[in-house]
């Protein structure tokens, strides 16, 4: 040990058996755990920051009723010093009661879960849809197909400048009112989410062939790819083979933090199709001051936002073998 | 093709063992006598349009004969990589290529589409390039990287896959083959790195293997081990093409050698009459610039500074405290850093116990492989890094001094030099600006406009590049602009750390004259850190050789290089490839 010149430290024993890897997975989901605390913090302190009285904010336009005013006070424990009521909110949160819409006089969990369904629809299938059209136009536009990278910079440019409720309102105009292909009325059907998804979906996929492109770029450039060419590959098979999955470990993130975005609703989107969702409920919220479901909404795309990146950034470790040092020798 | 293989399975367990069997001798033989080159290329000129047009290479003529290894010589801009690559047809997107003849195998290279080219790269040429970290997919496994090959070639049947790459791995000397077949470039050491992509380009079974600098980023006893595995290949009559601007490395392994300078062929022959008598102007010049135990003492090149110039505006600045010449410059203490190990398992002492002294006027060297801790013990005797125990002592003080006026005197005295000046220049400087940076609030403007000039005109630079950005400096004028930075504030010692390890050997040849002549003029002490020994052995009266992290052998420098005691420095020694006729 001695001759080598390495020390090993005693008290590290224990440390040992875990790699740099499982130190990086349990330090990101304590970050995330951090996260949610802090965001369930920011909540309770948002409420008696806010000028007036808790009850009558919670309350609403029902500030008059007496009933709920004293079970108001009973639930939240308003009666109670603040960090007794603190600890009260803290531990209800986790415990999926996120208290109750008394404008719509429903539990804001149940609200929230009903309308977790359609946005959760849009989010995961726009998501497919632009992860795999960043691939393909990715893959498509560093092959030698000359002109092709051209025409697709102005597109790019297009879907990123333009406002995305001017994309929906095109949409809707050309393909639901003109031509009548794909109807938004009806929302129980999958044409329904066609406009919406081509809205959220072309942009982003355009973002993330963005991304994707200048990771391909940089990889082909690295001397492996001249190796891997000498091998005898094609330019397509270094891209397909080596290129493609450099270029996804700066993509894996971003996916998360999109995700993370579209979970907490696609407001501009869910209005201009008039589509119900998580989105079209904070809107409405907002306009009758419903202060306990804005609340809840908050959290709620928080922790889809939170969780959404944790995940992707787990994923980032684990597909990355420069991360595992458990085995060098 | 397929007795070929067997053969060398057979030969995998006891290397070394090549020149002896019986079946690769007759089969060199035979090779030699043939009259067919494997690669025969005339008047070659490659050419690159678009924004920069450029000749990298024009009228070369070049062959390789089954069993020889022919080696392309010359400094980075020569055109001897471009030769490389356009050899695969991979000389990139916006090249030219004429030649009057390119014959690949028997077969017209000239007339080869994308489809033959492929077949080509791998299965008839293959392809080592320079640093295995970089040239080997950080993301595959060695296992992946190898199989490429065998499929993409259809070597072996599928099935077979796994057996094939165990036995290409032991066949390059990779010790437990299963176990490294599934690691990534990451976990190997360098030179198992090496003998992997090694492997990964043998194993389409090519009958030319192209070596693009193979051993240049390796530590001097690893490029020993290499040179030993290009022999055994060599015996057993694989042809070679390599590519070097080390003429030692050469010499130990090339038959016929062609130099080439500015993208022509200045001379060519059998390795031993070119190195031993060369003809052209440029090869002599190439020669006399490699730094070495006959060198000492003499100019490598041309450079010749003003001493007097010199003496007066680089000469240590006179405190009236430092006078005292028995008080070394620098100085260290037992000396100890450790670093945490990744995965927090344990510490790595990097610097162990480490004493030296530095008086004015002497040249140290600190010579020692990657990991020896040599850079470490740079920034600790800069005072940039705390020691965990021990103490550098400048002048006497230490650098834990509270004094923040005596603290900032120590700071002047001390200046450093890196491998990678252009990286340590702020971009958006001009030249004035980065050599003048020091100065700046010590001296008027009008002092500091003579003092840029003046240092500028010392290190041999043209007073026009002082306009202009850091980033148009070819690397020996940026090493020259670093040096001037270094001496702007008159320091008593400065610390160089591989300052000429990225450099061409003609300009690291005028860079050491430099340093030479300045330290002559200005009594200046230097204390010069290179894996290089030839470099040291040229340049230092003294030097220490390190060894993770410990001083294993110190003393004068004749003295340890013809005399040395550790069994380390003797390794390092021996490992040194000299120019010798192999």
């Amino acid at each position: 040990m001695e001759l080598v010149g390495i020390v090993v430290d005693k008290s590290a024993d224990s440390r040992r058996r875990f790699g740099l890897r499982t130190r990086m997975i349990v330090a990101r989901v304590a970050q995330a755990v951090f996260v949610l605390w802090a965001a369930i913090t920011v909540t309770f302190l948002a409420i008696h920051a806010m000028p007036g009285d808790v009850v009558s904010l919670l309350l609403g336009e029902n500030r008059n009723d007496d009933v709920l005013r004293a079970s108001i006070i009973e639930r939240w424990g308003l009666d109670q010093p603040v960090w007794s009521q603190y600890f009260i909110y803290l531990m209800r949160i986790p415990s999926g009661d996120l208290g109750t819409s008394y404008t719509l006089r429903k539990p804001v969990s149940e609200l929230i879960a009903e309308m977790m369904v359609p946005t959760f629809q849009l989010a995961a299938t726009a998501l497919v849809v632009a992860v795999v059209l960043g691939f393909l136009i990715a893959y498509a536009t560093t092959g030698r197909i000359p002109g092709l990278r051209p025409a697709t910079n102005v597109l790019e440019l297009i879907f990123l400048s333009a406002p995305p409720f001017w994309i929906g309102i095109v949409l809707l105009a050309v393909f639901s009112f003109n031509l009548g292909w794909f109807s938004v009325v009806d929302l129980s059907s999958w044409q329904s989410l066609v406009l919406p998804v081509t809205a959220i979906g072309l942009p982003m996929g355009f973002y993330m062939a963005q991304v994707l492109r200048d990771g391909i770029d940089r990889a082909l450039e690295k001397p492996f790819s001249l190796t891997a060419r000498s091998r005898g590959l094609s330019w397509a098979g270094v891209r397909r083979h080596h290129a493609l999955r450099h270029a996804s470990l700066p993509a894996i993130p971003l996916i998360g933090l999109v995700a993370g975005g579209l979970l907490g609703g696609a407001v501009i989107t869910e209005t201009v199709f008039a589509r119900p969702g998580l989105g079209q409920i904070a809107v409405n919220a907002v306009l009758v001051k419903d202060i306990p479901l804005i609340l809840g909404i908050a959290l709620v795309s928080t922790f889809a936002y939170i969780v959404a990146s944790t995940t992707a950034d787990l994923v980032g470790v684990l597909t990355d073998p420069r991360f595992n040092t458990e085995q060098k020798g | 093709m397929t007795a070929a293989v067997s053969e060398r399975s057979e030969l995998a367990g006891e290397s070394g063992a090549g020149a002896d069997a019986p079946g690769s001798i007759t089969r060199l033989a035979a090779a030699r006598d043939s009259a067919q080159p494997l690669l025969r290329v005339k008047n070659l000129s490659v050419s690159f349009t678009g924004r920069h047009p450029v000749d990298a290479v024009s009228g070369l003529d070049l062959s390789v004969y089954p069993g020889q290894t022919v080696a392309l010589v010359g400094e980075s801009g020569s055109g001897k990589s471009v030769t490389a690559r356009t050899i695969v047809g991979l000389a990139g997107e916006h090249s030219r290529i004429s030649a009057d003849e390119f014959q690949l195998s028997g077969r017209d290279a000239l007339a080869f589409g994308e489809r033959q080219w492929q077949a080509v790269r791998g299965g008839v040429v293959g392809f080592v390039l320079q640093d295995a970290l970089t040239a080997l997919d950080p993301l595959r496994t060695v296992k992946r990287e190898i199989t490429e090959v065998l499929r993409t070639h259809k070597v072996v049947p599928r099935r077979e896959y796994e057996r094939r790459v165990l036995e290409l791995l032991a066949d390059v000397g990779v010790d437990d083959p299963e176990h490294r077949v599934n690691q990534y470039p990451h976990q190997l050491s360098g030179g198992l790195r090496q003998r992997a992509l090694i492997a990964s380009s043998l194993a389409g079974e090519p009958e030319l293997l192209v070596l693009d600098e193979p051993t240049t980023a390796l530590d001097v006893t690893i490029q020993a081990q290499i040179i030993e595995l290009l022999r055994e290949y060599q015996r057993r009559g694989t042809a070679m093409l390599m590519i070097s601007h080390d003429l030692a490395v050469v010499s130990q392994l090339a038959d016929q050698v062609i130099v080439m300078h500015d993208g022509k062929a200045v001379e060519e022959g059998p390795v031993a009459r070119v190195l031993s008598q060369p003809v052209a102007a440029y090869t002599k010049s190439l020669l006399a610039a490699v730094p070495s135990a006959a060198s000492r003492g003499q100019r490598l090149s041309g450079e010749r500074i003003n001493v007097n110039e010199a003496a007066e505006l680089a000469r240590p600045a006179q405190d009236p405290n430092w006078v005292a010449a028995e008080v070394p410059v620098l100085q260290a203490d037992n000396v100890t850093r450790y670093f945490p190990l990744p995965g927090g398992r344990g510490r790595r002492r990097a610097v162990a116990d480490v004493s030296l002294r530095l008086h004015r006027g002497q040249k140290l060297g600190i010579v020692g492989e990657s990991g020896s801790g040599k850079s470490t013990l740079a920034r600790i005797l800069l005072g940039l890094i705390a020691p965990d125990s021990g103490e550098v002592r400048v002048h006497g003080e230490s650098w834990t001094v509270k004094d923040r006026e005596l603290w900032r005197r120590l700071r002047h005295s001390v200046q450093f030099i890196s491998q990678d000046p252009i990286g340590s220049f702020d971009m958006r400087y001009t030249v004035a600006e980065v050599i003048s940076e020091p100065i700046q609030g010590v001296l008027s403007p009008k002092e500091i406009a003579e003092r840029t000039a003046g240092l500028l005109h010392i290190v041999g630079l043209d007073e026009r590049v002082l306009k202009v950005s850091p980033r148009l400096l070819s690397g020996g004028q940026a090493q020259r602009v670093a040096i001037c930075r270094a001496l702007a504030l008159r320091p008593s010692v400065i610390i160089c750390d591989e300052p000429v390890s990225a450099l061409d050997v003609s300009i690291q040849a005028q860079v050491l004259d430099l340093l030479h002549e300045l330290n002559r003029a200005t009594g200046t002490a230097l204390a010069f850190i290179s894996h290089d020994l030839g470099v040291v052995r040229h340049l230092c009266d003294q030097v220490i050789v390190m060894n993770n992290g410990f001083v294993v052998e110190r003393g004068d420098a004749d003295e340890v290089f013809d005399h040395p005691e550790h069994p380390y420095t003797r390794s390092l020694i021996s490992a040194i490839p000299q120019i010798s006729a192999k």
